[in-house]
């Protein structure tokens, strides 16, 4: 019989081109022992239903391990193996206590921690304060009357005692807000206190005029805050007047990444629970994937996650190499988050009764997946994001 | 909807500088000879595949990926992308799945698993344009269920006789050999078929064309391929003996990631001639693009052929690199399919009354993808297949 593969074909191969290089091992084994360790403990499901959960032991525990600090390029440094190993951080964390501590940890380390590591203007301590699990802060932008809509905020900066800053207004559905030592609020500079009119950045420590209550919603159960700020004295300016937007608007693009690849893999986590439930679940008679129907969509829907993870592979290249354009990020974000609510919906359906049950991963995700349509941008701003390129 | 960064961002780091520099000769090329002529083979209702082919050939794009020693290229499947996705952006679909059938369908079989008897024969004259290769392995009987063909070859001494009868065959009226999957008389299941090279001038074949078809009204789409006992010698033989069924399942996979590409470069080509469109055409007052609902309609798809894409060239890697490709294979031509209908039936409403005319562009894109999810695996073939490998 003729070889199939002849030489002469395999001779033609050249080495993968494919965004994820050799597998940082070392790296994902310690990642897992840190998963495998905390499973029960910080890390279970139950934990994270709570009003309080334990996301600054959390981080902590994170720390201590090591694994922020490995996950993070100084300038100069490695900047595309500390992406991927961050990338491989939100992934293991979304297939653990239903993702919800993914959440926490993604706001620490590519929202406020990322933001502080780009502006010049940032306290000496507060990075490796952040990476070593020890304080965490958390960007205050959104308002209850503006949340695409940045433009429109009644967050205002204020004259302080001897010289100082302050700053005044409302603040709500802020990641990580009931467990910040320090907020990035983004505040409206009418008179160029900073230097400049316009929207500045300001770190705020939380403290005297800063009021956190966590908010009760749907998902991201505990972890989003609303923040009321009261002449609350301003400790360092991280972007003056008219460049707190423009420094938000190239950070969007770095945390709509990080969102996908944390999605994408919250959507594969959630659709192996359900492969497996709906191997393990009998009706009529039969396990409940024997009916085509059952079989059919969860083939669908693991297409589309394959799919999702694919686009969220490339974002990373793009974003280590400094050249992922807004409307890509968008593209990315958008379709994830598509996909994460669809698979949601469809694994608590075929969970049944069982799905519906507070705490199931599919219950879980479905609610989440709908604040992870808003949060980083809405789907609607997405689109119109796509749309420019 | 501006694209020119999301179309490098896509590329980024999957493609070499020479096959961006074959991407924009063979864009050249195909907007040169086949674009201007479009309109003039439609109403005469064929296109002169074997001047495509030829021309292609000429200038070495086809069967890049194969061995030099067989007459292709002695490059990588890379290239084969670029000629699909340049294929797709035709929009024109009847010459993208001949030459597919041709190249990468046909030829990789005969690159494979072919003998040096078949590989002169058939091959080198394919690869230089000469020999047009048709795909003969529906059957009234067997469509997406390949195994329970018919057609029977019965062995006898130094060949097989060859009886049967075989349906839809894209290029099949100008075909000048035929790669027939046949069964063996004695044999059941998995083991139990050949697949062999039928020259379409050899004695007892008869090809007879189709009733006419939504789509693909150029493709020379055969109806019926009549096989009355046709001698085939066993150096046409592309595979073992009994291995028939095998060699074709196998060249199908990398196969179908390759057409995802041509079937994403025709949703990417559709987004953008619609979103020029609606930048033109003024309803109320406004250009149609200035309109919210129709600009989303548009970035929805354009984020997920953006996404589909990547997974194709994840696909394509791994094939590349000698990785499994079963489940990304199915992955993909699932879901290229579908979004290709769907962007194709959007852009077709956003044409609106201009839209309805044969003539149009994406009149003929929305005919001709809809076979997308027909041929070569089904939707329903390929979420079978990822149910079975999901386990």
């Amino acid at each position: 019989m003729t070889p199939v593969t002849p030489a002469s074909v395999l001779a033609t191969t050249v080495g993968s081109r494919c965004p994820e290089g050799a597998a940082d091992v070392e790296f994902a084994t310690r990642v897992d022992a840190f998963t495998d360790r905390h499973r029960d403990g910080l890390l279970a499901a139950d934990a994270w239903e709570s009003a309080g959960p334990p996301v600054r032991e959390l981080l902590r525990a994170v720390g201590e391990a090591g694994l922020l600090r490995d996950a993070w390029a100084d300038r100069g440094g490695d900047r595309a193996t500390a992406l991927w190993r961050a990338a491989a951080l939100h992934r293991a964390f979304a297939r653990v206590g239903n993702g919800a501590p993914g959440a926490a940890l993604l706001t620490h380390l590519e929202v406020a921690t990322r933001l502080l590591g780009v502006l010049p203007t940032t306290p000496a301590g507060l990075v490796p304060g952040a990476l070593a699990g020890s304080s965490t802060s958390a960007l205050a932008a959104t308002e209850p009357d503006g949340g695409s809509d940045l433009t429109a905020l009644r967050t205002t900066v204020g004259a302080g005692s001897a010289g100082g800053l302050t700053v005044t207004g409302t603040k709500w559905f802020i990641s990580n807000a009931p467990y910040a030592d320090h907020l990035l609020v983004l505040a409206d500079d009418r008179d160029g206190r900073t230097g400049r009119r316009g929207p500045a950045l300001l770190l705020v420590p939380a403290g005297p005029g800063v009021e956190v209550t966590t908010l009760d919603g749907l998902g991201h159960t505990g972890l989003t805050g609303a923040v009321a700020l009261d002449a609350a004295p301003v400790a360092a300016v991280l972007a003056v007047g008219g460049h707190g937007l423009l420094v938000l608007m190239r950070h969007w693009i770095h945390e709509r990444v990080m969102l996908a690849v944390r999605m994408a893999e919250l959507a594969a986590s959630v659709l192996d629970h359900a492969v497996a439930d709906a191997g393990r679940r009998t009706t009529f008679g039969v396990p409940l994937i024997t009916n085509q129907h059952v079989r059919f969509t969860l083939a669908r829907l693991d297409a589309d996650v394959q799919e999702v993870r694919a686009m969220a592979g490339q974002s990373l290249r793009l974003l280590a190499a400094g050249a992922c354009p807004g409307g890509w990020a968008a593209a990315g974000k958008h379709r994830a988050a598509a996909v994460l609510a669809e698979v949601a919906d469809e694994a608590l359906q075929l969970s049944g009764g069982d799905g519906y049950r507070r705490g199931h991963p599919a219950e879980r995700a479905l609610r989440d997946a709908t604040g992870l349509a808003l949060a980083g941008g809405t789907t609607e701003l997405m689109l119109q994001q796509i749309d420019r390129g | 909807m501006r694209t020119a960064a999301l179309t490098v961002a896509a590329r980024t780091g999957w493609f070499t500088p020479a096959e961006d520099e074959l991407r924009a000769r063979l864009t050249e090329h195909l907007e040169a000879t086949v674009a201007p002529a479009v309109d003039a083979w439609e109403r005469r209702g064929t296109i002169p595949l074997r001047e495509i082919l030829t021309g292609l050939a000429a200038r070495g794009w086809l069967g890049m990926r194969f061995g030099v020693d067989q007459g292709g290229g002695g490059g990588t499947a890379w290239e084969h992308v670029v000629l699909a996705e340049c294929l797709g952006a035709l929009l024109f679909d009847s010459v993208g799945m001949g030459v597919t059938v041709h190249n990468d369908m046909v030829a990789p079989m005969l690159a494979e698993a072919g003998g040096p008897e078949a590989v002169e024969r058939f091959l080198r004259p394919a690869l230089a344009g000469r020999c047009l290769l048709g795909h003969a392995v529906s059957e009234p009987g067997a469509g997406a269920d390949v195994a329970a063909v018919a057609t029977t070859a019965t062995p006898e001494p130094g060949g097989y006789r060859l009886t049967g009868a075989k349906r839809w065959i894209v290029a099949g009226l100008t075909a000048d050999a035929f790669a027939v999957l046949a069964r063996l008389p004695e044999a059941r299941g998995a083991f139990g078929h050949v697949l062999l090279m039928v020259p379409a001038d050899a004695p007892g074949v008869r090809v007879e064309p189709a009733d006419a078809t939504l789509g693909l009204r150029t493709a020379g789409v055969a109806g019926q391929l009549r096989l009355d006992g046709v001698f085939v010698p066993d150096g046409h033989r592309l595979g073992g003996h009994g291995l028939g069924l095998v060699t074709q399942l196998r060249q199908f996979e990398p196969e179908r990631i390759l057409s995802a590409c041509r079937a994403i470069a025709m949703a990417d080509t559709l987004l953008l001639r619609t979103a020029e469109r609606l930048r033109e055409r003024r309803t109320f007052g406004v250009p149609i693009a200035d309109r919210q609902q129709p600009a989303a309609q548009l970035a929805r798809l354009r984020a997920e052929v953006e996404a589909v894409r990547q997974l194709a060239y994840t696909g394509i890697d791994r094939w590349v690199t000698g990785g499994a490709v079963n489940t990304v294979s199915a992955a993909v031509k699932l879901r290229s399919s579908r979004l290709t209908r769907a962007v194709a039936r959007t852009c077709l409403h956003l044409h609106g009354a201009e839209g309805q005319l044969s003539t149009h562009p994406v009149n003929r894109a929305f005919r001709d993808t809809r076979l997308l999810s027909i041929s070569t695996g089904s939707d329903e073939m390929m979420l079978t297949a990822l149910a079975r490998l999901r386990g």
